[in-house]
């Protein structure tokens, strides 16, 4: 809802005759001594109502209407939703067709934590997930990175247990239109964990392999690199040669280096130290030239990579001292 | 564009790399990389001039702009009026100015005629509690260092309502019947902390909670499972912090993460990974660099030290986020507003607290702002008095 906009087809409810029983509370002095409410008549006037009838609890069909009326005036009004839904559940509405009202007010308003609230808690009264995934779809036509939006979709599939291959497929479809969709790749990454396919390692090889393939070509596609990272973390890095050995090659190929590819080198080496792999020197001499490199290709980051630098001889110290206690 | 000596950011040589297509996400990149290097442009020397102009902090302007911007509330803002109070106080207490006891009066009856029967603020008078406006207010009120601000809390009340939305899981619902997600712990914490009033009966596996909210990527979301952002890592790292359990966080994947959100060609943070630029985020992402080597500190590891490019972040805040009749803006296109003009100076106080000196600030004596604590956002001497205050109310 913009800013400013009035209702213009219901009058005033002081001069309405079914409201005449109930006295509105207006805003007092104290309550406008300083970020006083910037709106017209119509917005004062509907409030001040709410606020009556609220303190009274009236549980009618006249303020069910009422709630309609702030709801446009304010969609970002809380405490409107929150006695809205009290009403719903104590005049026994029709909750389908609330659900057909909340996703006209979402479309006009996806950035805003109620109407995603009472989306989420009238899906759980109803009891079966109906549209959600088509909605929220249509959601993501406009705004393929919208918050709520995958946050609503990730509830919807763990409440109803609807995680499956076609919600990989979903993530592929957005994912070949803009591989930079992080909000994808999580929603991936919290699929494949739902479905505890992440330590498969049939899955981790189909998933590697699709990030090789976008990695490949888009180094400097952030989100791809961090998905492959998540995916080994339980095993680590190391524990695939298959990866090292493809994005050593990719390094040695590439002229215009991103930083990732670069980093992502770097903590494989950071993992060898730790490990104490190959006495762990060469490791740390490695880790060094990699760190000098994203400095001088990333200096926007110099002081992280410089930490970095004396992290690897701190892990190195560590190790050695590490395997000199445990022989 | 000449070769532009002056700055860290706007480097030609870091603009976007398309190795491909273009794609919805590398177009609005592009699109932001283009108004931020218009506005470095605007900087260039004219033609008879030789000399960059160097950036101007418009203290008076920002002052004007956010007294003008605390007397009126736009009606989506209704039911976040403590939060105006907030986002305004703080940015005139960053700015240097000192509050009349006319204008501390008038805050503190206001926020008054908020707080609930049941304890806890709304967002508005007759509006029922909400964790985010009870933090906005008790923030507000800790920022006016004066004791009738900090004596109209009800603390005994404001516990209550703080046990009555937190969960089992160790999560909080941000009010009765509403949503769960990470800013509910924070606000939660962060004001049982200031007022003193934190139970073990408030903290009930809320740490475990926050952990599960850690991403793969190292940030958290806002619900387990949910992509790392900003907001909610700055919150999730806050309320760790307040709860001296830092170092549960995997730290290495939370620093990488954090690192990569600062922009190269732009100077300033972005809120998760491939989004764009934001000013907000200056502080939502600079402050947790603060709160990670707090937690270094505690646990006797070598601190980070200058742990993000502070130069180029005030660059971007002073070059591309100062709206020209005062007030801070997400970037060059989007209108001023007060809470970016509140997470803007905040994320500079946070830039300029790693010079000690004070001697290399970008926009010299003028932009120099007061410490702020990482943790709760208010000024460093807000904190002291606030917390002395309390401590005297818990002794006596």
């Amino acid at each position: 809802m913009s800013e400013g906009t009035e209702v213009k087809s219901s009058p005033f409810y002081r001069d309405r005759d079914d409201w005449a029983d109930i006295t509105p509370i207006l805003p007092t002095p104290e309550e406008n001594t300083i970020v006083r409410i910037d709106a017209g008549e119509a917005f004062v006037d509907a409030f001040s109502y709410l606020r009556a009838v609220l303190q009274k609890k009236e549980i009618s069909e006249r303020c069910f209407q009422l709630t309609n009326d702030c709801i446009q005036l304010n969609a970002a009004n809380y405490t409107v939703w929150q006695y809205r839904r009290d009403l719903l559940k104590a005049l026994g509405h029709d909750l389908k067709a609330e659900l057909r009202f909340i996703g006209d007010i979402i479309m006009e308003n996806p950035k805003n934590y109620q109407v995603w609230h009472h989306r989420r808690t009238l899906v759980e009264w109803i009891g079966n997930p109906g549209d959600e995934l088509d909605f929220t779809a249509a959601v993501f036509d406009d705004e393929p990175k919208n918050y709520h939006g995958w946050q609503h979709r990730q509830w919807v599939v763990r409440h109803f247990h609807l995680v499956g291959q076609r919600e990989i497929d979903y993530t592929t479809k957005l994912l070949l239109e803009d591989s930079y969709n992080n909000s994808a790749w999580n929603y991936r990454y919290f699929i494949l964990q739902l479905w505890e396919k992440i330590d498969h390692k049939e899955t981790l090889d189909i998933e590697i392999n699709f990030c090789k393939q976008i990695a490949g070509k888009l180094t400097h596609n952030e989100s791809v690199w961090n998905y492959l990272a998540g995916l080994l973390i339980s095993g680590g890095l190391i524990s695939r040669p298959d990866v090292i050995e493809w994005a050593e090659k990719l390094y040695s190929e590439t002229e215009n280096r991103a930083h990732y590819l670069v980093s992502f080198l770097l903590d494989i080496e950071m993992e060898k130290i730790e490990e104490g792999l190959d006495g762990g020197l060469i490791h740390v001499t490695r880790a060094k030239q990699f760190c000098k490199e994203l400095e001088e290709i990333d200096p926007v980051r110099t002081n992280f990579w410089r930490y970095q630098q004396a992290l690897a001889e701190n892990k190195h110290e560590k190790q050695i001292l590490h395997a000199q206690q445990h022989p | 564009m000449n070769a532009n000596v002056l700055f860290r950011s706007f480097q030609e040589k870091f603009q976007l790399c398309i190795e491909e297509r273009t794609t919805p996400t590398l177009a609005s990149q592009i699109r932001v990389e283009d108004m931020c290097q218009d506005e470095a442009q605007k900087l260039g020397p004219k033609e008879d001039e030789k000399e960059w102009k160097m950036p101007f902090f418009d203290r008076d302007h920002h002052l004007a702009y956010t007294f003008a911007d605390l007397s009126k509330c736009p009606t989506y803002l209704d039911a976040s009026r403590p939060w105006l109070c907030y986002w305004s106080v703080h940015s005139l207490n960053l700015l240097n100015h000192t509050f009349s006891h006319d204008m501390k009066s008038k805050i503190v009856t206001f926020l008054k005629t908020c707080e609930s029967p049941e304890g806890g603020y709304g967002g508005g008078p007759g509006q029922i509690p909400h964790l985010a406006p009870t933090y906005a207010a008790v923030l507000a009120l800790a920022t006016l260092r004066c004791e009738e601000a900090l004596a109209s809390i009800n603390r005994e009340t404001l516990a209550n309502f703080l046990r009555s939305v937190h969960q089992t899981d160790g999560s909080y619902i941000m009010h009765t019947g509403g949503e769960v997600d990470m800013r509910g712990v924070y606000c939660a914490l962060a004001v049982a902390k200031l007022t003193k009033i934190l139970d073990q009966s408030m903290i009930e596996n809320t740490p475990e909670w926050i952990i599960s909210c850690q991403t793969y990527e190292g940030g958290f979301g806002g619900e387990p499972g949910t992509e790392a952002h900003g907001g909610y890592t700055f919150c999730a790292m806050g309320a760790l912090t307040i709860l001296g359990k830092a170092k549960l966080a995997e730290k290495d994947s939370l620093l990488k993460w954090l690192s990569n959100r600062q922009m190269r060609f732009e100077g300033g943070f972005c809120g998760r990974s491939n989004k764009l630029v934001d000013a907000c985020y200056s502080f939502w992402q600079g402050a947790v660099f603060r709160l990670i080597d707090m937690e270094l500190e505690k646990e006797e590891q070598p601190t980070l030290g200058l742990a993000f490019d502070t130069r180029a972040l005030e660059e971007y805040l002073l070059i591309c986020c100062q709206d020209p009749r005062g007030g801070f803006r997400d970037k060059p296109d989007r209108p001023r507003d007060l809470y970016h003009t509140c997470y803007g100076l905040s994320g500079l106080a946070v830039a300029q607290s790693y010079d000690e000196s004070k001697q290399l600030i970008l926009g010299g004596e003028a932009a120099c702002l007061p410490p702020i604590d990482p943790v709760l956002n208010i000024t460093a001497e807000s904190e002291t008095f606030a917390s002395s205050y309390f401590e005297r109310l818990l002794s006596r």
